[in-house]
């Protein structure tokens, strides 16, 4: 039976060492920040460079998504993935893992109650800044929606479930907190390098983050973004079934 | 008699290094069990094996009957756990905490604020239920993770070091939260101090190594100490003088010498303190100061982990 | 065509009142704290105030006292 009570502890840990704080902050600053800078990018560039005299397009809406899946992928994801490599391997730092699985906690309700936490977290730092970055872009652009916006968001959802599962491999893996934020950064590294080529782009459980942008301007086919959805949900079942794997033999 | 843990030929081996060395222990149930050993002689190992979070090497282990599997939680209900460095969440305050753990046991809300406010009361942390564990003194949180120990009422609790951290205070308050607990529940507690266990302990092992050396009640390992000390300090003559004409008795286990006294290690009193008086007044000798003392736990234990008994 | 700032103020308030509400949150975490990385708060004030949303950030994440390890038995 799974044991829900975990999960609670790991909900009411997220409000008490402010990380729902830190994640809701900056995330709604990115939100913000980003149709801002889209439509006042040009006015920007020439307060700074002002002998410069280069004419940029007149931006649209479509700039303030750009700006937003950049923000979000980057910057955002980076913090969310750095607090989420804590997850296991802080209580191991700490010993309160050994207070936890000595009770009546499966090693696998530990671990999914951890999956599942982080989960929520990133959905409602992703619900929260969608709806903010929204407001801004109609206030800024008076247009919000195209076609595929939906199936969007549901990718770069999927793809940070999958970077919630690989920092959790990450915790598992690493003995220390440092170690394991190290590892989740360099992961992330890594399959962002793995963007760069379009052949291996879509079989990459991260390629959402450059398919976004293509999704955006109508340049990628269907084919391609199912398969990214595919790849983005196997890739987590994978991520987090290895880290169980690992979790359940090792010794605490 | 039923025992509450029965370990058979238990080893642990890290890399060719055996932390536990084909350990055999029993626990009676109902006991409060003294696990003995100097610092690195595999008492967290062994600990850690019997509550499932490491994978014995070889051996067996079985909890009131039960043999265990590493991975196999089904044993969880019958015991409680404190490991030598008990992490808690410092956000939480001590009531928090414990019905956290008791929640993870699926108890239900009403026997569980029972239980917690018995067992708040029981280790003196009802006064300090506003307080965060973060704020906690050592002692505090070692008192805690008694409380988070029982909350399952479980038959078993094993405590690994509970007091080693402690000021003598702390120490004192904690071994008396133990002692009260003789007859309500198996208590096994590791320490490398023989002071704690020699009060509140049934039964006492011994290891070193990873190996057990001495597995006994306490009243026994008093009385297999058949070895006293006799010490002297002499006026007349010098200490190894005196060493020399007793070197070769039948009766002398060890001489020290102390400078002005001389520790004598005997292992019969009687006929050592015979001989001695003889010699002292055959040589004229003039002592100063004659005892005789028995030997304490303490001197077993060193006696025990040397390998000289 | 130029900056508006009179313009452009009421859709920046929200961006000054997260930065700001994390900053202050930040600041008085740090001000109850007993123990510090570093073991100085000023370090921290200087990355809170001076580094603004990152800064806080990284207080949250990396302020936190480093714990002492168990020690094998």
């Amino acid at each position: 039976m799974f044991n829900i009570s975990f999960l609670k502890k790991e909900i009411k840990e997220y409000i008490k060492t402010y990380k729902l704080l830190i994640i809701l902050c900056l995330f709604t600053f990115f939100a913000i920040l980003s149709p801002l800078t889209a439509r006042y990018m040009n006015e920007l560039i020439s307060l700074l460079a002002e002998d410069v005299q280069i004419i940029f397009p007149e931006p649209t809406f479509m700039d303030a998504w750009v700006q937003f899946y950049k923000n979000t992928t980057t910057l955002c994801l980076v913090v969310y993935l750095i607090i989420m490599t804590g997850t296991v391997a802080q209580e191991k730092n700490k010993g309160s893992i050994m207070l936890v699985l000595t009770k009546k906690v499966s090693r696998f309700n530990f671990l999914f109650s951890k999956f599942v936490g982080g989960s929520l977290l990133l959905t409602v730092g992703l619900v929260i800044s969608l709806l903010v970055s929204g407001l801004y872009t109609q206030i800024l652009f008076e247009e919000v929606f195209y076609d595929g916006l939906l199936f969007s968001i549901l990718l770069l959802w999927l793809m940070g479930l999958f970077y919630t599962a690989f920092a959790i491999f990450a915790s598992v893996i690493a003995k220390t907190p440092t170690t394991a934020a190290l590892l989740g950064f360099a992961g992330y590294a890594i399959f962002n390098l793995l963007n760069v080529s379009s052949g291996l782009q879509k079989f990459n459980p991260a390629g959402a983050s450059s398919l976004l942008n293509a999704i955006l301007y109508n340049t990628s086919t269907t084919s391609a973004n199912i398969i990214c959805l595919i790849s983005t949900i196997i890739g987590t079942v994978l991520t987090f079934t290895l880290s169980y794997i690992i979790f359940k033999k090792q010794e605490i | 008699m039923k025992m509450a843990v029965k370990i058979k030929n238990l080893v642990k081996n890290y890399d060719g290094v055996l932390a536990v060395n084909h350990l055999d222990l029993n626990v009676p149930e109902g006991s409060i069990y003294g696990f003995l050993g100097p610092n690195g002689a595999g008492k967290t190992t062994t600990l850690k094996m019997i509550v499932g979070m490491t994978e014995p090497t070889e051996g067996e282990i079985e909890i009131f009957g039960n043999k265990l599997t590493f991975g196999n939680d089904s044993f969880r209900d019958q015991i409680g756990f404190l490991p030598d460095v008990p992490g808690f969440y410092d956000w939480m305050t001590a009531k928090e905490f414990l019905e956290f753990s008791g929640s993870l046991y699926h108890l239900d809300s009403e026997t569980l604020k029972n239980r917690i406010k018995e067992l708040l009361d029981m280790v003196g942390l009802s006064k300090n239920v506003k307080k965060k564990i973060g704020e906690f003194s050592r002692g505090m949180k070692q008192r805690l993770g008694i409380a988070q120990a029982l909350i399952n009422n479980p038959k078993i609790i094993l405590l690994d070091e509970p007091v080693s951290a402690l000021d003598p205070m702390g120490r004192k308050e904690v071994m008396d939260i133990i002692g009260s607990l003789a007859g309500k529940v198996t208590v096994f507690f590791s320490s490398h101090i023989l002071a704690d266990v020699e009060r509140v302990c049934d039964r006492v092992v011994i290891i070193k190594d990873g190996v057990a050396l001495l597995e006994d009640s306490i009243e026994h390992i008093r009385e297999i100490s058949q070895s006293r000390t006799i010490e002297i300090e002499f006026e007349n003559i010098d200490t190894s003088s005196f060493a020399s004409l007793i070197e070769n008795s039948p009766w002398l286990e060890s001489i020290k010498n102390g400078g002005k006294r001389l520790l004598i290690q005997v292992n019969n009193l009687d006929q050592a303190r015979l001989e001695i008086s003889e010699l002292i007044y055959k040589n004229h000798i003039i002592f100063k100061k004659f005892t005789i003392s028995e030997a304490t736990l303490e001197d077993i234990f060193i006696k025990v982990v040397n390998g000289d008994v | 065509m130029g900056l508006d700032l009179i313009e452009l103020l009421p859709l920046l308030i929200p961006l000054l009142v997260v930065q700001l509400t994390l900053q202050i949150i930040a600041l008085i975490s740090l001000w109850k704290r007993e123990t510090v990385r570093f073991d100085n708060k000023w370090i921290w004030v200087v990355i809170i105030v001076l580094g603004t949303l990152l800064g806080s950030i990284a207080y949250f994440i990396l302020g936190g006292e480093t714990h002492e390890n168990g020690s094998e038995d």
